[in-house]
């Protein structure tokens, strides 16, 4: 078959100007943007991956069926651009990828992708055995969760008929995920990275990681046993203030004495001034942990983008502390009342709901709750039961003190005090 | 440049002459029994399995189900000569309706094969009674089955 393209045509495709997440669709379309590929050309590739769908749906009815739903068509579909697209991306630069795609060559780069699923399904499971037997001891159950449930992925993936799907329940989340990314690929760069978060983690000492999750949970008041958190990135952080006020990378453990040397550090200084700190303090910090492969360096330099405006914003509130996690028995402090043991069983709650319902009077009605409910937890389940309308709400608010109620918001907004310290107003959240 | 993940059109793609040629061609077969089919009614019969298709969410890859449901069925002796083609026509619909109820799980020969030995025996030639009673319970039974399977293996 005769295309209209000319090897000679001035102009080659960039490898940046294309989609590294649908690579060979981005080509196809930048090729026919540009006038290197016709519409006949186009089309006969279209022809080429139908072949080869049908040459799946042949092997996934095992033969005895022609037909399928259309939803299963379309994932195999999406399965097999998957590995034409590994294909495609290993090849030296997009013109070759092309110039395979116009001479009929889709099955081969299908192929050439498959071997490349394998390989990486293979390295992926072995780097997960590496992860296991070097996991960090601390008590976060969604570390420990995601690694637990990766065993039923390898067991289940699928490389010919769902090569694209990530079917695992990963709750942990790394510091810069790429979620983008789908199938055996994102597996391997998720583990990639947390076996690289977790070796960094296990530069420090064990019990300094246990002490600092158990400060974090203190100052934001979440149990950081269940709470979605990423561990290096606390660690990180108080790593950035040690090098800060220290020197010394490998240290967790900040005292006041060290808070008070960076406030005053950071005390009038300019964001750029700030970041070039920021910037210097990380490649401080990787080369005083022995971090020098490029990749890594480059990971933990990144972070600058996310630590630097939660510091500029702690600075601008007072709230430093809520950034550097000092390391304090503050026993005043430990004061959320969360008891579990102390919640009402379910009957006791719908019959206190049931007779919520039926009284009339606002004020009554708040009496009731104030008399009933004893435990936080209990107080927000009846705020949640649609028990109470309009000034309802109001006239229990009202009866309730300034702890309790400071309390209260601190419980229901613990997630909006925790990701913007600073810029967190109750007043807004209200409107 | 159409969609490149367009898998319709599998089954949205004009009649070709090729196709109802293959569907005349079983006239050959089914003229023994005094059945056949015209060009308009062969048109009709591929039509009919690009619509039924279309509105079960399908995608076909040829036209081998509809001749294979047209040489099994053509020495039914409740088929007549008037009715062929309507007759034809709503066992491919049924053929269809069929594969998505069973999820795929039958192949195509062995689900026309339960289909003729229904509509031969207990149906006596009724297309109703082949679709809202014999296929509708052997689908009930059939689920109950992949249950009790699925629950044995612990799943």
């Amino acid at each position: 078959m005769k295309h209209n393209i000319s090897p000679d045509q001035p102009g080659r495709i960039p490898r940046e100007r294309l989609d590294p997440y649908h690579y060979t669709i981005s080509l196809i379309q930048e090729a026919t943007r540009s006038g290197r590929m016709d519409q006949a050309a186009a089309e006969e590739i279209q022809v080429q991956l139908m072949d080869l769908l049908a040459e799946l749906i042949l092997r996934y009815n095992g033969g005895e069926s022609t037909s399928l739903k259309t939803e299963t068509a379309q994932r195999i579909l999406l399965s097999i651009l998957y590995s034409v697209d590994a294909g495609m991306r290993s090849l030296d630069d997009p013109e070759e990828g092309l110039s395979r795609l116009k001479t009929g060559k889709v099955k081969e780069v299908y192929k050439l992708g498959l071997d490349l699923i394998a390989s990486c399904l293979e390295q992926t499971r072995q780097m997960y055995e590496e992860i296991v037997n070097n996991k960090l001891d601390i008590p976060n159950i969604a570390y420990h969760s995601t690694l637990n449930s990766l065993p039923d992925f390898f067991k289940h993936y699928d490389m010919i008929f769902s090569a694209h799907d990530t079917m695992a329940d990963i709750d942990y989340p790394l510091l810069f995920d790429d979620m983008k990314i789908e199938g055996i690929f994102y597996i391997h760069q998720y583990l990639q990275k947390l076996a690289f978060e977790t070796a960094f983690c296990r530069l420090f000492r064990l019990t300094d990681v246990k002490k600092l999750l158990s400060n974090y949970g203190r100052v934001y008041r979440i149990n950081y046993r269940e709470a979605l958190i990423n561990v290096f990135e606390i660690v990180l952080t108080n790593s950035i203030f040690a090098v800060l006020s220290d020197g010394r990378a490998d240290v967790l453990r900040l005292s006041r004495v060290q808070y008070m040397q960076v406030k005053n550090q950071f005390a009038r200084v300019d964001p750029v001034q700030c970041r070039r700190t920021i910037d210097q303090a990380l490649l401080d910090l990787a080369a005083g942990l022995g971090i020098h492969q490029t990749e890594w360096r480059d990971y933990i330099c990144k972070f600058t983008s996310v630590f630097l405006p939660r510091l500029l914003s702690a600075l601008d509130n007072d709230c430093l502390d809520h950034v550097m996690i000092l390391d304090e028995d503050m026993k005043t402090h430990v004061d959320i009342v969360l008891g579990e043991g102390k919640r009402m069983d379910d009957e006791k709650f719908r019959s206190l709901v049931d007779h919520i319902l039926a009284c009339p009077d606002r004020e009554e009605k708040a009496a009731i709750i104030a008399a009933n409910t004893h435990s936080a937890c209990d107080f927000i389940d009846v705020l949640e039961a649609d028990c109470l309308f309009g000034d309802e709400y109001a006239a229990l608010f009202s009866i309730l003190g300034e702890m309790e109620l400071s309390m209260l918001a601190r419980i229901v907004f613990a997630d909006e005090i925790r990701t913007a310290p600073g810029k967190f107003s109750l007043a807004q959240e209200m409107e | 440049m159409k969609n490149i993940l367009d898998v319709f059109r599998f089954h949205t793609a004009d009649i070709s002459q090729n196709s109802l040629n293959e569907v005349l061609q079983t006239n050959q077969e089914s003229q023994k029994y005094g059945l056949v089919l015209t060009d308009a009614e062969a048109r009709g019969l591929v039509e009919t399995r690009n619509q039924v298709i279309s509105g079960h969410g399908r995608v076909e890859l040829g036209i081998e189900p509809v001749k294979k449901i047209i040489r099994t069925f053509c020495n039914s002796p409740y088929i007549y000569p008037s009715e062929y083609a309507i007759t034809m026509s709503e066992l491919i619909e049924i053929f269809y309706y069929m594969k998505n109820e069973t999820g795929d799980r039958i192949g195509d020969d062995e689900l026309i094969g339960i289909m003729y030995e229904y509509f031969n025996g207990s149906c006596r030639g009724s297309l109703e009674l082949l679709k809202d009673r014999e296929m509708a319970l052997f689908v009930r039974q059939f689920r109950r089955d992949l249950q009790g399977n699925r629950e044995g293996d612990g799943i």
